[in-house]
């Protein structure tokens, strides 16, 4: 009998919790963090954070409002949304501000592009250099450099500055890098690229990787194809491109990896 | 039933309900995720207003402006961004900002008098 009425007590206990914990009381979320947002809000969150750090450019706040997410690493964090973005073939816009708020967070404060700072009041801390760091540094030989553009440039638009090649074992599959630069030579985030062959096209952003510097961007090539690389802000300004063989160092035979660089000129 | 019966009920009634709440409260307490905007914490709420609030201020969509806040769960939106105007004005909030806040609200409807000096 005792053991049937602890039974019965036990069942009961636990009925009534349950009864109270999901029928008279269910739990309501309120006052929640942002962090626990489902990752499609997250993801809204992030975009918000990146848009009005276009337009206050406030990286602290920024920073913090990323954070808040609960992220590790807010940088990174961002850059990937701006990939998968870009991936998914989003407003350009959007993953530009995505672009320049991971440069800002990554490798210290950025300028985002001109298209996003036309209406920017300046977010304007100094700027990081374009050197990349976290990979090996390939050993670019200056070749081919072309003449610039005849006639000024409109504020905002970029200039293509040149292009050199590396013969370098560290950067296989090759790799057409692209840094694009402010006129004090800072990187420039959020900067869309565009590459063509035949039969495809691509694009993909500055910034996205800010270890590599805020207007640094990259695309790994196939060997011997012929590539046509343009900024997306400037549809005539076509680069042919193309990774042709070249010996290495050690004499063998490895693709070519190419750099371009685009500044924007000076203002009058 | 005898009375060692109901005593022997009523404490494991008891422990029943003892053992529910820990388990809910220590061991496996509820974890929220997956939560939607609108059950934010207001502070947070306010800062994503200020958000949408800002980028309004520069882009001037206001339909962009109405869905995000429509995210927030906020059926008012000119209401709603006009208290978190009156909470950031209350905190002592940048001017920017209340400039900011003042300008969305003022795009949903009219602005409380607090908040009409900040109208950009």
């Amino acid at each position: 009998m005792k053991r049937l009425m602890a039974f019965l007590g036990l069942a009961a206990g636990l009925g009534l919790g349950l009864l109270y914990a999901w029928v008279l009381s269910p739990v309501e979320y309120v006052n929640t963090e942002p962090a626990s947002l489902a990752p499609q809000y997250q993801a809204a969150w992030m975009q918000w954070a990146a848009e009005a750090y276009a337009v206050d450019g406030d990286v602290e706040r920024a920073r913090a409002r990323v954070a808040i997410l609960g992220v590790a690493d807010p940088s990174r964090a961002v850059a990937a949304q701006a990939q998968r973005l870009a991936a998914a073939g989003g407003d350009p816009a959007a993953v530009q501000a995505l672009a320049a708020l991971a440069a800002a967070l990554g490798a210290g404060p950025a300028r985002p592009t001109a298209a996003v700072a036309a209406a920017t009041p300046t977010p304007a801390p100094p700027t990081p250099t374009l050197e990349p760091t976290a990979s090996p540094p390939p050993t670019f030989t200056p070749q081919l450099l072309p003449t610039p553009l005849p006639s000024p440039t409109p504020p905002g638009v970029f200039a293509f500055e040149g292009q050199s090649f590396a013969c370098d074992p560290r950067l296989q599959p090759p790799l057409l890098q692209v840094a694009a630069l402010d006129p004090g030579g800072n990187g420039v985030a959020g900067v869309e690229v565009i590459v063509e062959w035949s039969g495809g096209q691509d694009r993909f952003f500055t910034g996205l990787k800010p270890e590599l510097g805020a207007g640094y961007g990259d695309f790994a090539m196939e060997p011997n194809v012929d590539y046509t690389v343009r900024l997306a802000s400037d549809p005539a300004g076509e680069i042919a491109v193309r990774s042709d063989p070249c010996s290495d160092s050690a004499g063998n035979l490895i693709a070519t990896s190419v750099r371009l660089t685009f500044r924007q000129p000076q203002e009058p | 039933m005898s009375r060692g019966a109901v005593i022997t009920f009523l404490v494991t009634l008891a422990l029943g309900l003892g053992a529910g709440l820990y388990i809910g409260w220590v061991a496996a307490p509820v974890q929220y995720v997956n939560t939607a905007p609108a059950s934010l914490r207001q502070s947070a709420k306010d800062d994503a207003v200020l958000m949408i609030a800002t980028v309004y201020a520069n882009d001037g969509d206001r339909e962009a402006a109405r869905a995000r806040l429509a995210e927030l769960g906020f059926a008012d939106p000119g209401s709603a961004v006009a208290a978190a105007g009156l909470r950031a004005l209350e905190a002592g909030a940048a001017e920017a900002d209340v400039r900011r806040l003042a300008g969305l609200a003022a795009a949903f409807g009219p602005l409380p008098p607090q908040l009409q000096p900040f109208q950009p």
